[in-house]
């Protein structure tokens, strides 16, 4: 695979490179002097990747700005120099959303990182887009506040990042992502034009471009700052783990927990190899030799609770569960959650590599689609572990791999790509919170068609027409499904049952 | 293409055109095509139920008037899943009493303004009810539509699940839009169970800046209050909803705090909400209403404003983040010039069909109006999709 040639076809010489640099430095004298643009190739080299850590590629310089009017200098001078521009939170981004481009700036925000305004009246709080995720529930917790989307990464990706990504998390069911949970911007355009976009009421005049502008994946705009709505704690939180013989039947316990019209504020599955894998990591006390476990988590009035995770018991019971376990303290329930949370972890010491696929699925296809990724791993001899967003149908299937086997990387991208094709087929999407990134960019065409596309390149044609923001990320280069590379078994496509869209 | 039924709402121009009524979308989109290519102006509509919201600028000479309603029928219903699509014309009416059926709603609480209003407009013109504060807007129910852009090209964004960030969120960008970013056929809506049950507190009068105290500070406790509104002849209500196991208990935490005057049961309850979410005493008045949306600390001083234009029918919801208010027909207000002082925007409600409420939305400051005229430039190069009426 070359991955320089997948950030982009731009590449220059070695002369050219550095006379940008030296073009850069000269349009950026404050920022040259005061240490904020790095040019040499050892501090760019922490630069080559995000969390997608299979494709590199070292940007030619990375711009380290503290204020929304230095974003503003640094927009100007690329645009005049024409270096494209690749925004950065913490690198976390598991589509290479970040991915620098070879002829490219890498504009990271980690310097703006203060925690401008809190207002609990109006229950906001204004952030720069470098603030921590997590941080923001650390400067509300003391006045019993906290911020929703809660993306495993939350000690390490920024805001700004998770207002890219549309980021969630394992409440997304009951509180949503973040684009649920925002309230407004400030942006600096690919003109270096500084806009606001929405405040603290509720809603705001014009289209809602707030909409947009969330989950852009930094094609439409530099996010310099967000205003987000705190949620107040519940008053009581509590968790459920529950054991099946089969993915299936926990499946099965989730539709029912819905039906009952209850609405948890998580739910989510582990497979047998999940669990066995977290337990020898980190030994947060999850049974052995089951084939799934779910856990369930109730927030809110203590009397609503009390209600509801009794009806909750039930319908597990009823959906066949082998064993149950409360967690009605804090400590408990966060002993529950550490396996989950532990889960990408604990794979890296079962295989050398792993490769995270996200796409979601209506959860009524759970088993089918399961039944089909177990098929495709025997296919493709690659073992697959599953951890599910359950409540909100998000899926995260783990290919197992080894990057130094030759091919086997290849074989993972192919088989997450079969993986993310089938999603697509029962009705589901590409991605549900990891973005599209340079990763799934080719397959958007199995889920859009040409006119779909167009649309959505022409809206980002009218902001930001030189393509100087994040060129190459989520739109295809060509558009074709890859439908070539469908494994297909006695002449049948997978699920020839379903309509395709 | 068939001339359709009178309405009641329409001018007599308008039911002197002939109006499109499209059967599906791919007929839809080719009365847009051949609009384009025209650069014939369309004006939709389906149950016109909000005829008089948003503006309606003076009638353009080539005006073309479609009619959506036949874009309609339930496309699929997955009780289990949470979501439902439908036709953009389907009745609201329908989509509740088969989601009632299951014991799930539509959480934002449509607002129907009148009988006929279909899901469509509902979706284009964005209006949530009173738990809009703690449960979201329409724009937070829209998983994915499709809809015919100014060029005829009929094109799906979102999909049909909660979580999903392929692609720009063009689907909450059309939401609200006054159907001037593109021609909406069809619908995906998150659902919610509906709460088994619901109260209403009505709490002893205040002076105004108490009330607006207790409002914010009820908006911040743990009880599940979905409803927070003030009327001055009646002070600060509040609505729970949720178990009949659940609730009691946090009547009686609230009840601890401040002075409860009454207790409204379940049917009585719903009544009082939704005659709030309808805006009904207001709109059944005669006058000029408006709808200011704000920082829900800011009411008071919004209201003081009012007070000194002789605006004193009004009344507060969404814990203070809405103001509906009823200026008497002879009193010219100036709503957009009072919302920019409290950080508020206005609406004003149109007063008859005849009435063009130019002033109807509110003006953007320069740079966001480019912002917002490069969106709709994308979507509508021709401009032809009801042009004026989102205020843009
Ligand atoms: C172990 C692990 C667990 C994870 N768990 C979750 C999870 O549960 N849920 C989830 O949603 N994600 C998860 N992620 C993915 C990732 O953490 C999120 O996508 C996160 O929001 C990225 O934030 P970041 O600051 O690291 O952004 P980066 O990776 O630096 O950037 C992500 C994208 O946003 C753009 N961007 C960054 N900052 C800005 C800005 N200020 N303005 C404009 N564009 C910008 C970048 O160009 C890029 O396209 C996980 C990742 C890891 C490694």
């Amino acid at each position: 695979m070359d991955s320089t040639e997948r950030a982009g076809p731009h590449s220059m010489g070695r002369h050219q490179r550095e006379s940008t640099r030296k073009a850069l430095r000269k349009a950026l004298p404050d920022l040259a002097r005061s240490g904020q643009l790095l040019l040499s190739d050892e501090e760019l080299a922490v630069y080559e990747c995000d969390g997608l850590a299979a494709y590199r590629q070292a940007p030619i310089a990375v711009a380290l700005p503290a204020t929304t009017q230095q974003v503003q200098s640094v927009v100007i001078a690329c645009g005049q120099l024409a270096v494209p521009i690749v925004p950065w939170g913490a690198g976390t981004g598991l589509s290479g959303g970040a991915l620098a481009v070879a002829d490219g700036l890498v504009l990271s925000l980690a310097r703006m990182n203060r925690i401008l305004h809190i207002d609990y009246d109006h229950r906001c709080v204004t952030v720069e887009p470098g603030v921590t995720n997590l941080a923001v529930t650390h400067a509300v917790a003391g006045e019993g506040y906290y911020y929703a989307p809660d993306p495993s990464s939350q000690i390490a990706c920024t805001v700004g990042g998770n207002v890219a990504e549309n980021s969630g998390g394992v409440h997304c069911l009951k509180y949503g992502t973040t684009t649920n949970n925002l309230l407004g911007l400030q942006l600096v355009l690919s003109d270096g034009e500084i806009v606001e976009l929405g405040g603290p009421a509720l809603e705001r005049s014009g289209f809602d471009l707030l909409a947009l502008f969330t989950g852009s994946e930094g094609l439409l705009g530099i996010i310099t700052q967000a205003t987000l709505r705190i949620l107040r704690t519940p008053e009581s939180s509590q968790a459920m783990m529950a054991a099946f013989d089969s993915v299936e039947a926990a499946g099965g316990a989730v539709a029912s927990v819905i039906g009952s019209g209850i609405v948890p504020a998580g739910m989510e599955i582990m497979d047998r190899l999940s669990i066995e894998a977290v337990e020898d990591f980190i030994g947060c006390g999850y049974p052995r030799g089951v084939a799934a476990l779910l856990l369930v988590e109730i927030d809110g009035p203590s009397s609503e609770v009390a209600a509801q995770i009794e009806a909750v018991e039930q319908c597990l019971r009823d959906a066949g569960a082998t064993q149950l376990t409360h967690a009605t303290t804090t400590e408990a329930r966060q002993k529950l959650w550490a396996g989950r949370k532990a889960a990408f972890p604990a794979m890296g010491r079962v295989s050398p590599d792993y490769y995270c696929m996200d796409g979601t699925i209506p959860r009524g296809q759970l088993s089918a689609v399961l039944g089909r990724i177990e098929e495709l791993s025997q296919i493709f001899g690659l073992q697959v572990a599953n951890v599910f967003h359950a409540g909100d149908g998000n899926l995260h299937p783990l290919v197992l791999y080894d990057g130094n086997k030759s091919g086997d990387l290849e074989k993972a991208e192919e088989l997450g790509a079969e993986i993310l094709k089938l999603c697509v087929a029962v009705g589901g999407v590409l991605s549900g919170e990891h973005g599209i990134g340079v990763e799934k960019r080719d397959l958007m065409p199995c889920m859009f068609t040409d006119d779909d596309l167009d649309l959505q390149e022409e809206i980002r044609d009218t902001f930001d027409p030189d393509h100087l923001l994040n060129p190459g990320k989520v739109y295809p280069q060509l558009r074709l499904c890859a439908e070539g590379r469908t494994h297909v078994h006695g002449g049948q496509r997978p699920f020839p049952e379903l309509d395709r869209f | 293409m068939e001339a359709s039924a009178r309405s009641p709402n329409w001018t007599a121009s308008e039911v002197a055109n002939q109006i499109l009524r499209p059967q599906d979308a791919s007929q839809l989109a080719g009365f847009v095509k051949e609009a384009a290519q025209k650069q014939t102006v369309l004006t939709t509509r389906a149950g016109n139920s909000k005829w008089d919201l948003g503006c309606r600028g003076s009638k353009q000479p080539t005006e073309q008037v479609i009619s959506l309603d036949a874009l309609s029928g339930i496309v699929s219903y997955e009780p289990g899943e949470l979501v439902l699509v439908v036709g953009a014309g389907t009745p609201l009416r329908q989509i509740e009493q088969l989601l009632s059926d299951e014991g799930q709603h539509l959480a934002f609480e449509p607002v129907h303004w009148r009988d006929t209003a279909t899901a469509g407009g509902t979706v284009a013109v964005g209006l949530a009810g009173p738990r809009r504060f703690r449960a979201g807007g329409v724009r937070d129910f829209v998983l994915g539509l499709q809809f015919v852009d100014g060029q005829g090209r009929l094109v799906r964004t979102g999909g049909r699940v909660v979580k999903n960030v392929t692609g720009f969120d063009l689907w909450r960008g059309l939401t609200g839009s006054f159907g001037s970013l593109g021609l909406i056929t069809e619908i995906c809506f998150k659902l919610w169970p509906r709460p088994q049950t619901q109260r209403t507190l009505l709490l002893a009068r205040q002076d105004l800046e108490t009330a607006r105290r207790v409002m914010l500070e009820l908006a911040q406790r743990p009880e599940d209050l979905t409803g927070i509104a003030f009327a001055p002849h009646r002070g600060v209500s509040l609505r729970l909803e949720g178990s009949d196991r659940g609730l009691q208990p946090q009547i009686d935490a609230i009840a601890r705090d401040v002075d409860v005057e009454e207790e409204l049961p379940q049917i009585e309850s719903a009544n009082f909400w939704s005659q709030l979410r309808e805006v009904e005493a207001l709109r059944q008045s005669s006058g000029r209403v408006w709808r200011f949306v704000l920082p829900a600390g800011h009411w008071v001083a919004l209201v003081h404003d009012l007070q000194a234009a002789q605006v004193d029918d009004y009344f507060v919801d969404w814990g203070g983040g809405l103001v509906w208010a009823l200026a008497p027909p002879e009193q010219t207000l100036d709503g957009h010039r009072i919302a920019e002082r409290h950080g508020a925007i206005a609406w004003r409600v149109a007063t008859s069909p005849d009435d063009p409420n130019e002033l109807g939305m509110p003006s953007l400051e320069p740079g966001l109006k480019r912002l917002n005229q490069r969106l709709r430039t994308a979507c509508d190069p021709g401009g032809i999709l009801n042009p004026g009426r989102s205020g843009l």
